[in-house]
């Protein structure tokens, strides 16, 4: 956790890049639950100068608004704003038909700190559910209520919040004479995003360490191979871990263990699936095929999914490492690809088309139910959270792409508003504390 | 039929390769003067007669150079990377110039349309460089002469969401470099 704090802290200081203009934030929520949690989040109290504290309810609310299983109470709606236990009147919610409150307050400390408080009520039981503080920097304000909303959606859902987790994705912008390529790391709600890795030629692919400390991705050198990257979130230093002139080396996965990486090079002519051991380099062809096989991700430490053309046509595959066992797994629809496996390794997410365009489905390994979670004609690179509950993906309309989120039984989506021209490839890291 | 074209292009270069610079024009060298002077007239016909024409029509003295092929790109079909004939008929002039120049060296780029999964299309990309690589040098194009690259979807021609534009977009960008 430590190491996590210093390479956010290191990240707000790479610079912002110009342009990243403050457009429309407000995400849109297309569908969410029938019979939602209904829940006040009153402001909390601040007693310092600014009111990016005060704020923080805010921020609450809307993390837990976007999940679809929580309604919030409009604050001109509340009767009272209580900020300490001393002045809750549990009838005066119920009366509001709320099953929960949660208050808070913040105060600063020395040294540029805040100290914040937040409580959880449930004005049924008359029972105070969470008390906690939290301490952090001025400019951490933000992670402190991402932080508060975790425990919070913990205690009311049983499952563990994704507020604090982090989403990388590229951007694509049209600067007049080229397009200029970006990787960013945001928060999982897309605010705060920081300009990790720049270049003019295109990247892609990024994928997350287990630790969340490096992002692996693709790029082009200037002969126009691509290669793969590792970035080092705290010190921003970026090394090549797969590369051959003439060759794609591409698809980057790191394993569940953190030591090797999985990727698809055609050094020995066609596209294949390889396994780096990343403390000594030593590489391991796994597929064979003359086929397209590409997309590898780890569904435990010893199994491989992965795209493959072998069919004819892309579908979903597994082998296990050790064994040329290669089990197909898709025989829904014409196309599926670009799977990523659940951190419990029972579900995958992928690129499904049954001919009526680009949507996102899921797929329970045991059952091998296909579920088809999007409609719309062209969404991309599905990725799911470490809860699960939730999968990121890229949809493109009106020519222009941007992030989106559905929930994994498909009844909650949210749309991102575009920022930068157009967004790809969502990759959501894993829990960060 | 062409089991036996195929048999006399490799002849063919089997006799370049043992021949060397030295010989005498082969068929081969003939066929590709035909291509040149088909070319040439086709041009001539299609554009008005500038300035530029008239000076290089009063010097004949030396034989023109063969010129670079103006078409440098071959267009796919969705999620495939065969070539169609319109595509060979393209790279044809290409093995012909690149097979008078042999110093010439190209850079095959091969990209795909936008949809489907970015790394999919960063091999399909691929497999079309390849396809143009393979075909060329069946037909006498040395592989040193050839660099494959891939953009997949990351580079479209034309950055729109339509039929016309995948069209466009699914591509093998033949280059030549300096």
């Amino acid at each position: 956790m430590k190491k996590l704090w210093l390479s956010l802290t290191i990240m707000l200081t790479v610079a912002l890049l110009a342009g990243a203009a403050q457009a429309d934030r407000t995400i849109t929520i297309i569908r969410g639950y029938d019979d939602p949690f209904r829940i006040s989040v009153v402001p909390f109290v601040w007693d310092g100068s600014g009111s990016e504290p005060s704020e923080m309810s805010t921020i609450i609310e809307n993390n837990l608004e976007r999940t679809g299983q929580f309604d919030a109470l409009p604050r001109s709606d509340m009767r009272s704003w209580p900020t300490r236990s001393e002045s809750m009147v549990f009838r005066e919610w119920r009366l509001l038909n709320q099953d929960y409150v949660v208050i808070g307050r913040a105060r600063p400390l020395d040294n540029g700190r805040v100290e914040v408080t937040y409580e959880l009520y449930d004005p049924y039981a008359e029972r105070r559910m969470i008390a906690r503080t939290l301490t952090g920097d001025r400019s951490q304000w933000r992670q402190l209520a991402h932080r508060a909303s975790d425990a919070i959606y913990e205690e009311i859902t049983g499952v563990r919040g994704v507020f604090s987790t982090k989403i990388a994705y590229v951007a694509i912008e049209d600067t007049g004479s080229g397009r200029r390529h970006t990787l960013y790391v945001s928060d999982a709600d897309g605010e705060q995003e920081q300009a990790v890795f720049e270049a003019d030629l295109p990247i892609m692919s990024p994928a997350w360490s287990p630790d969340a400390s490096q992002i692996a991705f693709v790029t082009f050198a200037p002969d126009g191979s691509s290669e793969v990257r590792i970035l080092t979130l705290g010190d921003g230093t970026v090394r090549t871990a797969a590369q051959r002139q003439g060759a794609i080396n591409s698809a980057p996965a790191f394993s569940p263990d953190g030591r090797r990486l999985a990727y698809t090079s055609s050094r020995d002519g066609a596209a294949n699936i390889y396994v780096m051991e990343l403390s000594s380099g030593q590489v391991q062809q796994i597929t064979r095929h003359w086929a397209i096989d590409t997309e590898p991700d780890w569904v435990d430490d010893d199994t491989l999914i992965f795209t493959s053309g072998r069919s004819g046509r892309a579908q979903i595959y597994r082998i296990n490492l050790g064994s040329d066992d290669v089990e197909r797994l898709t025989f829904d629809g014409r196309y599926n690809a670009r799977a990523r496996a659940s951190v419990t390794g029972d579900r995958i997410v992928m690129v499904h088309n049954d001919g009526d365009g680009y949507n996102i489905a899921t797929m329970d390994l045991g059952s091998r139910i296909l579920q088809v979670l999007t409609g719309n004609p062209q969404d991309e690179a599905p990725s799911l959270a470490p809860n699960d509950s939730m999968v990121v993906y890229a949809t493109t309309q009106g020519g222009t792409s941007r992030l989106a989120w559905v929930s994994i039984d498909g009844m909650v989506e949210n749309v991102m508003p575009s920022r930068f021209g157009n967004v790809r490839e969502p990759a959501w890291s894993p829990f960060t504390y | 039929m062409s089991k036996f074209k195929l048999l006399q292009v490799m002849l063919v270069t089997g006799t370049l390769v043992i021949a060397g610079c030295s010989s005498a024009p082969t068929d081969d060298a003939g066929m590709a003067e035909d291509m040149d002077t088909t070319e040439e007239t086709r041009t001539t016909g299609l554009m008005p007669l500038g300035e530029a024409e008239v000076a290089e029509a009063e010097a004949p003295e030396e034989e023109p150079a063969m010129a670079m092929p103006s078409v440098r790109v071959v267009y796919f079909e969705f999620d495939s990377f065969s070539l169609s004939s319109a595509a060979r008929n393209v790279l044809d002039r290409h093995v012909a110039y690149l097979r008078e120049n042999p110093e010439a060296v190209i850079v095959l780029e091969g990209h795909t349309d936008e949809r489907g999964s970015a790394e999919y299309n960063l091999a399909l990309g691929e497999n079309r460089a390849k396809s143009v690589q393979d075909y060329m040098n069946l037909r006498g194009v040395e592989n040193s002469q050839m660099y494959v690259t891939s953009f997949g979807e990351m580079n479209p021609a034309v950055a729109e969401s339509n039929e016309a534009a995948w069209a466009r977009n699914r591509r093998v960008e033949l280059q030549y470099q300096d």
